[in-house]
């Protein structure tokens, strides 16, 4: 049995997966986090102080949770849901109804998107609060801006697609609100919709921006914004005693 | 580059190196390529046609609609008759595009969401939000006897349907 272990742990197959020995010394433990996809996020070396779960309250860490909630759960409503002016608001009813577990499903979609909103704010407000918007660290700022935006999009595009009264009037309220913006708000508008009215262009538009267009955005942006994190020195920490924060 | 390779050239007044002018190609082409996708990406998502325009429905026979204002149930859509004929006023608030509700009480069409009032008459706004009037829109008696209302096509309120 050892022997069939040893065979395997010594295999090529396996050594092009696991490239260092058991993390049981120093350079083994640093080469998991060096050489590992998911964990070389992290610096080889972290402050104690930026551990401190209070400082960050892991709120950028919980955005990316509910994104990827958001994203499978999503991607699952995707296969009863067709956006159609005369299935959209029906096909939401068999998912709540007849589905198995789809009124799960589409809560989860539901409150994950709101917590996903909540929590960017949050992150947005302890940025600030802790002074990590300031240099080295002001390119990531205007990215997360922009997250910020993209998720209050996705918010607004979704909202739609349930096709109910609530649907409708929050987004005739919604691009009316758009046409208001001088020179260019009316051809916003006309683009949005797909026409002059909400109808059929518009439930379609809307639907692919949100399962699609804005979703590959924001996964773009997320990826910089994560790499620029680590680019930037990590996460801030606080000023100590000695006034040495970073 | 050192100078002995590169001869002066007097007789060329401004010269280009190959290396700019390649680098001009490329960029250039990168340039138009941009500028192209942004013109086809943008006219291909602006809806045209149909999707615009055609916004004509039915609503019944002129002999449906008695003296005063009647909203056409989910159309958006008032039809009023007074001595001088039948007009088609738009429901859809010049605000934010609420659906207004004709007040039979007070005279006035009167907006649930922001408040705005408009004049029974005029379609003027006499309160609230609204940027201008309700819109007059195109209707019109179809060879079949049935009347034609067009939201999509604004008419001003001279415009009258005798029927």
């Amino acid at each position: 049995m050892s022997s069939l272990v040893s065979w395997v742990t010594r295999s090529e197959f396996w050594r092009s997966i696991f490239r260092h020995g058991l993390p049981d010394n120093p350079k083994d433990q640093s080469l998991v986090m060096t050489s590992h996809f998911l964990t070389h996020i992290h610096p080889v070396r972290v402050k104690k102080k930026a551990l401190r779960f209070t400082y960050t309250y892991g709120l950028g860490g919980l955005s990316l949770a509910s994104f990827l909630v958001l994203l499978v759960s999503g991607g699952l409503l995707m296969f009863y849901y067709v956006p159609s002016v005369d299935r959209a608001y029906s096909d939401m009813l068999t998912l709540m109804d007849d589905v198995a577990f789809g009124w799960y499903i589409r809560n989860m979609h539901r409150w994950a998107a709101h917590a996903m909103v909540a929590l960017v704010f949050l992150h947005m407000i302890r940025v600030f609060l802790t002074g990590s918007y300031k240099g080295p660290r002001k390119f990531n700022w205007v990215i997360g801006v922009l997250l910020l935006v993209l998720t209050v999009l996705m918010s607004y595009t979704g909202y739609l697609l349930p096709w109910d009264q609530l649907a409708y009037w929050g987004v005739s309220v919604g691009t009316n609100l758009a046409a208001y913006v001088p020179g260019i708000g009316e051809t916003v508008t006309v683009l949005l919709l797909g026409g002059r009215n909400i109808g059929q262009g518009a439930l379609l538009r809307f639907y692919v921006l949100h399962v699609f267009m804005l979703p590959m955005v924001m996964a773009f942006f997320m990826a910089m914004h994560f790499y620029r994190i680590r680019k930037d020195g990590g996460i801030s920490t606080p000023v100590d005693e000695h006034g040495g924060g970073q | 580059m050192s100078a002995e390779q590169k001869p002066e050239r007097k007789d060329c007044p401004k010269e280009i190196k190959r290396r700019d002018f390649l680098a001009g190609l490329g960029f250039g082409g990168l340039g138009i390529l941009a500028a192209q996708s942004t013109v086809i990406g943008g006219a291909y998502i602006y809806p045209r046609g149909k999707a615009l325009t055609s916004g004509a429905f039915q609503v019944g026979t002129p002999d449906q609609y008695p003296e005063g204002v009647t909203y056409v149930d989910g159309k958006r859509v008032f039809i009023v008759r007074d001595a001088e004929g039948l007009r088609a006023v738009s429901a859809v608030c010049t605000h934010l595009g609420c659906t207004v509700n004709w007040v039979a009480d007070k005279g006035q069409y009167e907006c649930p969401c922001h408040g705005s009032v408009f004049d029974a008459k005029t379609g003027d706004v006499s309160g609230g939000p609204a940027p201008r009037g309700l819109d007059f829109v195109s209707l019109a008696l179809l060879e079949d006897g049935s009347l034609q209302v067009d939201p999509t096509v604004p008419v001003t309120r001279s415009q009258v349907l005798k029927a």
